[in-house]
């Protein structure tokens, strides 16, 4: 059991401890920013400013300011070195760069706490008219993934969930703040426009985009070869436009001359691929197409690896992102938005200190309840050492896993607790009474509670892992890790050291 | 249990039965009543009719907020939240309507946006809502069945009576849930391994012919999913364990009462009940039911001691155990309630359930057991 306790505590805090570590941690940098090329990315920890130790927040957002305001205009750039754990930068950067990084205090623990705790934003999308197919919940999925990204929303999960009535959602959840319009994005699919200049040339939608090639012939990785860096594969996948826009196509494309560089290869403009807005990629145009009508046109594009498989799993991801964008606009269905969620934040802290304390004094209570019963000290540190050893295993599973833990996984280790110490009551009496009965035979007797009432415990909370489209699974879970952590861990060790209490009660008499 | 409250157990045990016969009954004519009033066993919250939730930061006088709002949203329920020395610190609003219906009109009023920084709102729509009651009431269904048969298979004594129960709790349990691939799976692996169980121990022809029947009877009810079947399959489930095993369904009888009684109360004291509340039900199946197992196996293991000192050797055991839990359970109640999460009301049901499984446990089950003791001489 101590050593489920150790794991648990290294699996909570982690080596070395977190909640003592100086620093603040980079949630996101901006891609296209000066300071993403100079090597500053997600998950780095500041360390130090022009030479200023940054401890917390607050420091970092001191030393910032500072700089912001050494600026005597806006279009100069300033010095600045930068150190984190594994690397220091010193370079120069304008005003707005800073803006383009957000940071947050390195959290304590490696419990992560749910929406309805730190506070974020939660939707539940399905389809209006028709129960979305799994392969639709996938492209939903997938596109709402590149849009978001687009977007600039990076911390953010999206799952399939589905209930018990064989109904598929999509749900959305970001931590931290989201921004306001987060309806329109989540219940909007998407517009997508492929842009040869400034004129659109075709847009995302059925109408302009017939058939997006997928598998078979019509997609995928065909050739592969190596280069100087490693290993590169080349992919390629079909479309279809319809008339009107292969017509829009080839007029755009009619007086545009060749791109000497390439050799003759390539057209001088680019066909931009725009995301709500925001420009997505570009692509080369052959200079086949110049002015040509066509119907079916061949995209491809690359991947490239340190081996030749992570060269075919780079191009097959590329190549899925850019099937992605050109299906947005295009799924069959109307979204609504189902449910939504948009929780503060500033309950947080406050909140956890809170349930803490409650825990503290539930522990009390339970103490002087059970030491009221006994009269005797032992057995009721014994007790309460076991129920904390209880909540400290469910708390480090749920770290090593990354498991949020919400209001209704909270809920699920008071259940937990609830059961343990009343599992734990019925082991001492029973090996208190029946002296005939050898000490074993009598701990063997209230193990067979035990295990019953786990067995009942157990049946009752499975259907709860799938009613509900899954939202509260938090409470399952919980319950489920405490109360089997509960019988096969700490039961038996407490069963041991009642044998042992009692057995030295048994000498002294 | 002393001299004096034996003879007097010995006496009228049989007759304190009639309280809890009485209160049972009681419960059911007022769900009864209260069905025909309003539709359904309990009020529904917000999160389980569909509507918005809005918390914002504000002293505001809510009955002013009231009169502003009540025009346009006849449907309003208004609460505040306040800190420990009793000033006010949060305003809930609660409406049927959506938020971008609600949402303008009260910025109207306060004179600022409400954002993330200084609001909640939470909206779940009517169908969904709809939905996750329907599952979450199938749910405690589901459970209490299965808890039913783990208790039968524990307490019971015919094996092969055993096996046709688990393959029939199963089939009812399937026609809780309308499809699931992965509880699907689960259920038909359990019910093979059933079956052959109950062919390996029942070799003689007639119990061969009803392992067969009653598998014949699940894959049908499988693949044809006759709803309306699962009354009669409780029913017929009720009977079994009745005649069977009278110790597992004093103890099923009291599960039931400990979820009936407080669904009755949570009614009369107008609870809203919301998602997280039919949790705290299925929670209570798991508590109520450990002082039930704790209270037979005592009893029907107690060797050469007299019924009563099983019972009341039980007794001390069994509240002590109640007693922490509503300790437990009071103490969260007291420190989170400020915060009014969907923990107030998980709270709150479960201390009134735990209320009643005291009465439960040891005026209903252990009458009970004594009578089948004193019956049959086990």
């Amino acid at each position: 059991m101590i050593a489920f306790i150790l794991f648990s505590l290294i699996a909570i805090f982690s080596i070395p401890p977190q909640f003592m570590e100086k620093g603040v941690i980079v949630k996101s940098v901006d891609k296209n920013s000066t300071i993403f090329n100079q090597g500053l990315r997600a998950g780095d920890t500041i360390i130090s400013i022009n030479g200023n130790n940054i401890n917390n927040f607050e420091e970092y957002t001191k030393e910032i300011n500072l700089f912001k305001d050494s600026f005597l205009d806006s279009n100069e750039t300033k010095k600045l070195s930068i150190k984190t754990k594994n690397l220091e930068i010193i370079s120069l950067f304008s005003k707005p760069d800073f803006d383009n990084v957000e940071v947050q205090n390195i959290p304590a623990t490696r419990i992560k706490t749910g929406l309805d705790i730190q506070g974020g934003a939660r939707a539940m999308v399905t389809s209006q008219d028709h129960k979305l197919t799994t392969s639709e919940l996938d492209d939903l999925i997938s596109i709402s993934q590149e849009r978001f990204n687009v977007y600039g929303l990076t911390d953010l999960v999206i799952r399939k969930a589905s209930d018990l009535s064989g109904n598929n959602f999509m749900i959305v959840e970001i931590a931290g703040s989201t921004p306001s319009d987060l309806e329109s994005l989540v219940s909007q699919q998407g517009k997508f426009e492929a842009k040869i200049g400034n004129e659109t040339v075709f847009s995302g939608g059925s109408k302009d985009i017939t058939y997006v090639g997928r598998t078979g012939q019509d997609a995928g990785v065909y050739d592969c070869f190596t280069s100087q860096e490693g290993e590169a594969c080349d992919f390629k996948f079909v479309i279809y436009l319809s008339e009107e826009a292969a017509t829009r196509q080839a007029d755009a494309t009619a007086n545009l001359s060749l791109n000497i560089s390439s050799g003759g290869k390539y057209l001088e403009k680019q066909l931009e691929l725009y995301l709500d807005g925001n420009l997505f990629d570009s692509l080369n145009i052959g200079e086949d197409l110049k002015g040509k009508v066509a119907t079916q046109i061949q995209i491809s594009g690359s991947g490239i690896g340190k081996t030749r498989q992570e060269a075919i799993d780079d191009a097959k991801n590329n190549m899925k992102k850019l099937q992605t964008v050109l299906i947005t606009g295009s799924l069959p269905f109307k979204l609504e938005i189902v449910k939504i969620d948009k929780i503060s934040p500033v309950l947080g802290d406050k909140f956890a200190r809170t349930i803490f304390f409650a825990a503290l004094l539930t522990i009390v209570g339970v103490f002087l309840v059970i030491f009221f019963r006994y009269r005797r000290i032992k057995i009721s540190f014994a007790i309460v050492g076991v129920v904390v050893t209880e909540i400290l295993i469910t708390l480090g599973l749920a770290a090593l896993i990354n498991w949020n833990i919400d209001l209704a996984s909270i809920a699920g280790i008071i259940a937990a607790i609830g059961t343990g110490v009343d599992d734990q009551i019925v082991i001492v009496d029973e090996s208190r009474r029946n002296k005939e009965d050898s000490l074993k035979q009598r701990i063997k007797n209230a193990l067979f509670i035990v295990f019953t009432a786990y067995a009942t415990a157990v049946v009752s909370l499975l259907p709860l892992y799938w009613a509900g489209a899954g939202l509260l699974r938090g409470f399952a879970f919980t319950s489920l890790i405490g109360i089997t952590a509960g019988v096969f861990i700490t039961r038996p060790a407490f069963a041991d050291m009642a044998r042992q209490i009692e057995e030295r009660e048994l000498e002294n008499q | 249990m002393n001299e004096k409250l034996s003879i007097f157990y010995d006496k009228h045990y049989k007759k304190i039965l009639i309280i809890p016969a009485v209160l049972i009954i009681l419960s059911l004519v007022y769900l009864g009543f209260f069905y025909s009033q309003q539709g359904d066993i309990i009020y529904k919250d917000v999160s389980l009719t569909g509507g918005t939730t809005v918390t914002i930061d504000s002293n505001m006088s809510i009955s002013d907020l009231q009169l502003k709002l009540i025009g346009q949203f006849p449907n309003l329920a208004l609460n505040s939240l306040s800190d420990n020395s009793g000033k006010q610190t949060k305003i809930i609003l609660i409406v049927p309507e959506k938020p971008d219906q609600i949402l303008p009109v009260l910025e109207g009023i306060l004179g600022y946006r409400l954002t993330q920084d200084n609001s909640s709102v939470e909206f779940t729509g009517s169908s969904l809502s709809q939905d996750f009651y329907n599952q979450l009431v199938r749910a405690v269904i589901f459970a209490f069945l299965l808890m039913a048969v783990v208790v039968f298979l524990v307490f019971g004594q015919s094996k092969k009576i055993k096996s046709y129960c688990i393959i029939l709790t199963l089939a009812s349990t399937r026609l809780t849930f309308p499809s699931s691939r992965f509880l699907s799976v689960m259920v038909i692996i359990l019910v093979i391994v059933t079956f052959f169980y109950a062919l390996y121990i029942s070799k003689e022809k007639k119990y061969y012919l009803y392992s067969l029947g009653s598998l014949f009877a699940f894959i049908l009810l499988y693949i044809f999913p006759y709803y309306y079947l699962i009354l009669p399959l409780i029913v017929l489930l009720v009977i079994i364990y009745t005649r069977v095993s009278i110790p597992s369904m004093a103890v099923i009888l009291s599960a039931f009462a400990d979820i009936l009684m407080p669904l009755a109360v949570v009614d009369l004291i107008g609870m809203k009940v919301s998602s997280a509340g039919i949790v705290a039900f299925l929670m209570l199946i798991g508590y109520s039911v450990d002082t039930d197992i704790l209270l037979t196996s005592r009893v029907l293991n107690r060797k050469q001691q007299p019924v009563n000192n099983a019972i009341s050797g039980a007794f001390k055991t069994g509240v002590t155990m109640t007693l922490t839990s509503i300790i437990a359970v009071a103490v969260g109640l007291v420190v989170v309630y400020s915060f009014n999460s969907i923990l107030n009301q998980i709270f709150t049901i479960l201390i009134i359930g735990l209320a009643f499984d005291l009465f439960n446990t040891w005026i209903t089950n252990a009458s009970l057991i004594k009578w089948y003791v004193e019956k049959t001489g086990r």
